[in-house]
This record gives C-alpha cells, structure tokens and sequence, in this order.
C-alpha cells in the first residue's frame, strides 16, 4: 500500500501493508508522542485496492497503555462506486491542501478524489499498470500529475483541465518510479524498468540528463566556496571516454570532454541516425544508472542529491548537478525486486531509510555505513516517510 | 604474513584496498583442469576492507591508472571481477594463441583491441559505434573482427540490448559455472544446520564437491554480498546465513 502525509508542506506519498485498518504502530517507546497539527493526516493506499486517511495526531485507542491505534478515518475500497479495482500502487495528497488526493493503481487508472466528499472528481486512463504517481511540491503554475505505467511514456495529466497535456517518451520499458525536483517546478526525474534515469525538463521536448552509473565522481562536491579542490577531484572522476550530455554542466575549469562528446550529439555514424537537439538526451542512448529496474527515487530537500534503488538491490546516490555517481557505496542489503519501493530521506540529509525485505534500514547519507535497522514487521516492507516536524521528542518514521 | 596457509579468521579484513587486492591474487585457487590467471570478486574485496564507499573510490582510481580492469559478470546481477592488468593481458594472450591457432584470418583484430580499445575504454561495457571507432584506428574494422573478438572470449553480449559489448575475462565460463553451484553449495551446507550456522574454522576444512574454487574463495564472495555474517564468538568467528 502506498500511503502520504498531510502537512503544511507537501509530503511523500507512503505505502502500508495490506491490512485494512492497519495500526499505526510506532516504536513502543514509554513516552507518548505528539504530532504538531501538520503533518497530521497520513494517506495510504494498500493492495486490495483500497485508500485511507489517517489521523495520526489523535489515536482511536491504546493497547497496553503505549502502543497508539489509529483506525482511519476515511475509506475507499472496492465497495466504492468507483474505487480501484487492483492494488493502490501509489496514493498522494494534493500538494496545496487536504481536499484533493489522487490514487494510482494497477487497475490502469489515476484517480483524483475529493476527500470530504469521498467522491472521484476526474480520473485517467493509462495503457497499462500505474506504478508511480506524483506532484511537484513547489508547483505554483501547474496542477499536474506526473505517471509512469507499464507502458513506456511518462504521462502528465492535469487537474485544471482534466486532460493529458505531455507525453515524456525515452524510456525502453515501463517507468516505476518518478520525482519531482526540489528545486524547479518543471524538472520532473524518471526512474525505469530499463535501468534508466532521466531529467526532464516539462517545457521542452526530450530529457537533458540521463544518469551513467559509469560517470563517478570521488565524493560529494564540497560548496562553491572550496572550488579549487572540487575541480581536481573531478578530473580525477572523469573517465576518458565518458560522454555528456547535460546543459547544466559545469564549463570552465576542468580539462575538456574527449571527442566522444560531439559524437554523440549528433549520432550520424551507423545505420541508426537521429537529429537531436543540442543539449538534449535521445532516446537511443542506452546508459544505465543500475543492472535492473530502477525501483525507488527520492531527492533530498535541498534538490542537490538524488537517491536511486535498484533491483540490482543496490542503492546509488547521485549529484544532480554533476550528473555524477558519488560511488557512495550503501552495506548489502536485498531489495525487493519487483516492486517500486519508497524511500526516505531526513532534512539535513544525514540519514537515508530504505525498505529493505521486513526490515527498514537507515544509513548515514554520506558513508553509506549502516546506521540502524528497524524491524518489527512480519511482512515486506514498501514505503517508510520520514516526518520532520515532531519537535516534541526525536523525529518519528512511520513505517508501514 | 604470506606462509603457506593462512586461515581466513587472521586474513579477513585489511586496511587497504590494493593490499587486499593483491593479498587475495595470491591466494587464489590453484585449478586442476582450467588454467586461469588470478581474478578477485567485488563482493570478496567487500568482505575484505570495512569502508565500502572507500573501496569503490579506491577501485575507481585504480581502473583509470589502468592498474586493474573491472568485468561484468552473468552470474548475477551485480557481479564484477577484478583482475590486475598484467594478468588480463597473459590472459588475453592465451586466448589469441589458441584463435590464432584454429584460424589466422583477420587475427590483427587483436592488436588493434590491444592497443586502441583498451587503453581508452576502461569501463565494463563499450557500445558498438566506440568499438568501431577505436577499431578503425588500427585498420579496416568489419563484423567479421567483432565476430572475432567474441569467439575468443574477449568480448560478450547480452540479449537485452544488442548493441552493447561487455568486455569479459577469456576461458573463465567452466570457473564461472563453479562459482554458481559452490555458492550454493555452502549456503546449502549453513542452512542445513540446525541454527544455520558453523564456525569459519570449520567450515574451511570442507570440500566441495561441485566448485573447483576452495571454501575460502566462496566465503569471502558471501560475506561480502551479504548473505553470510560474520559473529565473533568466544571459540572464533561463526559464520551465519543472514535473514534480512
């Protein structure tokens, strides 16, 4: 199941185990906790088709005096006149405010709900199996709905209109995961079935960045400040024959691109030929950022860093604005393999938290060394969240 | 340390990534029926230094010194071996020796992917424009090099994508098909246990039946992937089959 928070800042989609009233059970710590008025209601979708909302604030019930119960406190199920046939593979709140949400699921369809209501106020057909939906967060101009089925073409559907306004095509097979920039409310990222990842940018045609897991870099890029240093590690990480594509690249101090680079923007060699605008990705490029599908993305808060799983279960952290590898290598771990996972980063971003079999692992961002491991599940895990905004005690991570 | 046997308790981690490289080259199987130059596994190098992050780093340095060459396995999906330069190469040799041998037609392929493929490509996979482009420095490259170039050895391809070449370790299909079935075989061996569980010691006098590669080989390669743990105990380190 998939499930989301609802604060005064838009919060990720999550996703809960298949129980219809799951428990919202957190760590059985002695101490309550308190969440602050945002941040309150938590969103799922689980796989018999159905979505809830949460209240996490106010518990229905306590059991043995600690343990918090949260019944929910709306429902759609199969029962529904019109709700979801298969699995919920993704539920999102409407990123302004709680009176929207929009549900994805395995049935071809994305729907968007009126929450007091309880009604479908439109939906939108796919071509196949909706693994992935999302919303800009910092989105002021548009209402759209980024989604990536089975099917190759990201879609975009748009609330204000209810139509599909853009088709991303690139992809080689189906996309299972997709990101919202932090940073600009046009670029959208992509993660496929194909090992791909792709920066696109909405107002123009074609993707500008595709990540090679080839391209690394020794490290993160210390701020501009210490850019002496950083463009001697660069050179260090750039492979001879590396090709590069993105417009944002940095030009200036380190040493040129090897003549591969003119090549291949404009592939006339061989019998497969296509014009491609400069600065622009085609879709005959075949890098890869993981051996497998790219299963999980999430983007850390100051849209610098890209986290990627993969079902080669590994877990790769990109510089965005590098398009680089960091290499940061994350302890072995088996990730499922099949199924879009979510992931989870804190603000500032030391820790990442990864579903990982029934367990959720966190790991310190930057080293990659296993921080903690979280079990308490007797089923697979799908989707963590982490909530910032407890400023009671420590930060709390509802899992499910 | 380099006595004859070592026990893999006294040489399971070291400080510095070519340190374990190198320590790991000499200790590699010697194999009655296939002769191989040494090669390491990523995950056996993991197993070996704590900082993994590190030793990718280190190993991303040591390919652009073209000190070692990095592989891409099909045994799994993100299995790589690592083999030091000087070897590859006598291992490449030996693989041109027999080519040449069944067939001497258009064997010049082989100098020009000595000496203009890989000095330039030092990623695990080329695509098939670059390796025309490199060829072509040497000569007239056609299909029938490439072809060439595959049935040595030197070359594979995946069924995924059939414009991408992966550069592979010559006559290394029989040790591959060992390592397979040994990993399983240990594996089989822990969990048949009663708490899935033996200690390292023991479980390092084993022969295995269906791998030409020793216990101490697979070992390293599980625990650095993850499906083995170490424990320390107070009789030694136990070696346990993870759960998570």
């Amino acid at each position: 199941a998939r499930a989301a928070l609802r604060g005064p800042r838009p919060l990720a989609p999550r996703r809960l185990a298949r129980a219809l009233q799951p428990q919202g059970d957190r760590d059985p710590a002695p101490r309550r906790r308190q969440l602050p008025p945002e941040g309150r209601y938590l969103l799922s979708g689980a796989s018999d088709g159905s979505a809830a909302v949460f209240d996490l604030k106010d518990a229905t019930e306590y059991e043995a005096g600690f343990i918090a119960k949260h019944r929910s406190i709306l429902l759609v199920d199969r029962q529904h006149q019109h709700g979801h046939k298969f699995t919920v593979s993704k539920a999102i709140w409407y990123p302004v405010d709680t009176g929207l949400f929009v549900t994805a699921s395995f049935d071809n369809y994305v729907k968007v709900w009126d929450t007091n209501s309880t009604q479908v106020v439109m939906d939108f057909k796919m071509p196949g199996k909706v693994y992935s939906a999302a919303m800009s967060p910092i989105a002021t101009t548009h209402m759209l709905i980024a989604t990536g089925s089975a099917d190759v073409q990201v879609r975009l559907c748009d609330i204000a209109s209810g139509a599909f306004t853009h088709t991303l095509s690139g992809h080689h097979d189906g996309i299972m995961s997709l990101e919202w920039s932090t940073s600009s409310e046009w670029i959208l990222m992509s993660g496929g079935c194909d090992g791909a990842i792709r920066f696109w940018d909405i107002r123009r045609a074609g993707c500008f960045l595709i990540l090679d897991q080839l391209r690394s870099q020794l490290g993160r890029r210390p701020p501009i400040i210490d850019s002496t240093t950083d463009n001697h590690q660069k050179n260090l990480g750039r492979s001879s024959s590396s090709k590069s594509y993105s417009v944002q690249q940095r030009t200036g101090n380190h040493k040129k691109q090897s003549k591969g680079l003119r090549k291949s923007l404009t592939m006339v060699r061989g019998h497969t030929q296509q014009k491609v605008h400069p600065g622009m990705s085609s879709s005959q490029n075949r890098k890869t950022a993981h051996y497998g599908a790219v299963t999980g993305l999430r983007t850390t808060t100051d849209g610098m860093h890209l986290l990627s799983s993969g079902s080669d279960s590994r877990l790769r952290l990109w510089d965005i604005d590098s398009g680089c590898n960091t290499l940061v290598n994350f302890e072995a771990m088996r990730l499922q393999t099949s199924k879009p996972l979510q992931l989870a980063v804190t603000d500032d971003p030391s820790l990442v938290f990864i579903p990982c079999m029934s367990s959720i692992k966190a790991y310190n961002t930057w080293s990659g060394t296993t921080f903690q491991t979280f079990r308490g599940h007797y089923d697979h895990v799908n989707c963590c969240y982490y909530n910032s905004q407890d400023q009671v005690s420590f930060p709390s991570i509802v899992l499910c | 340390n380099l006595d004859g046997h070592t026990s893999l308790e006294d040489n399971l981690i070291f400080s510095d990534t070519l340190i374990a490289l190198q320590l790991m080259r000499t200790q590699f199987p010697k194999l009655e029926k296939v002769v191989t130059q040494p090669f390491i596994l990523q995950s056996q190098l993991y197993s070996s230094v704590k900082d993994r992050t590190q030793v990718d780093r280190d190993l991303e340095s040591l390919k652009k010194d073209r000190v070692l060459r990095v592989f891409k396995l099909n045994t799994g999906q993100d299995d790589h071996a690592i083999m030091f330069m000087d070897d590859y190469l006598k291992q490449m040799e030996s693989a041109v020796r027999r080519s040449k041998g069944k067939n001497q037609d258009c064997s010049e392929v082989f100098e020009w992917f000595e000496k203009y493929v890989l000095p330039s490509k030092l990623d695990v996979s080329i695509d098939h424009l670059e390796l025309c482009s490199l060829l072509s420095h040497g000569g007239d490259a056609r299909d029938k090099h490439i072809t060439l170039l595959m049935n040595a050895g030197l070359l594979t391809r995946q069924l995924i994508d059939p414009n991408m070449y992966w550069f592979s370790i010559p006559s290394i299909g029989p040790i591959l098909k060992g390592l397979t079935q040994g990993r399983k075989e240990v594996l089989s061996l822990l969990n048949r246990r009663k708490y899935k569980e033996m200690l390292l010691s023991s479980l390092e006098k084993t022969r295995l039946r269906l791998s030409p590669l020793d216990v101490r080989f697979h070992l390293r390669d599980l625990i650095g992937s993850g499906q083995i743990k170490t424990v320390q105990t107070a009789t030694g380190l136990l070696a346990r089959v993870s759960t998570d």
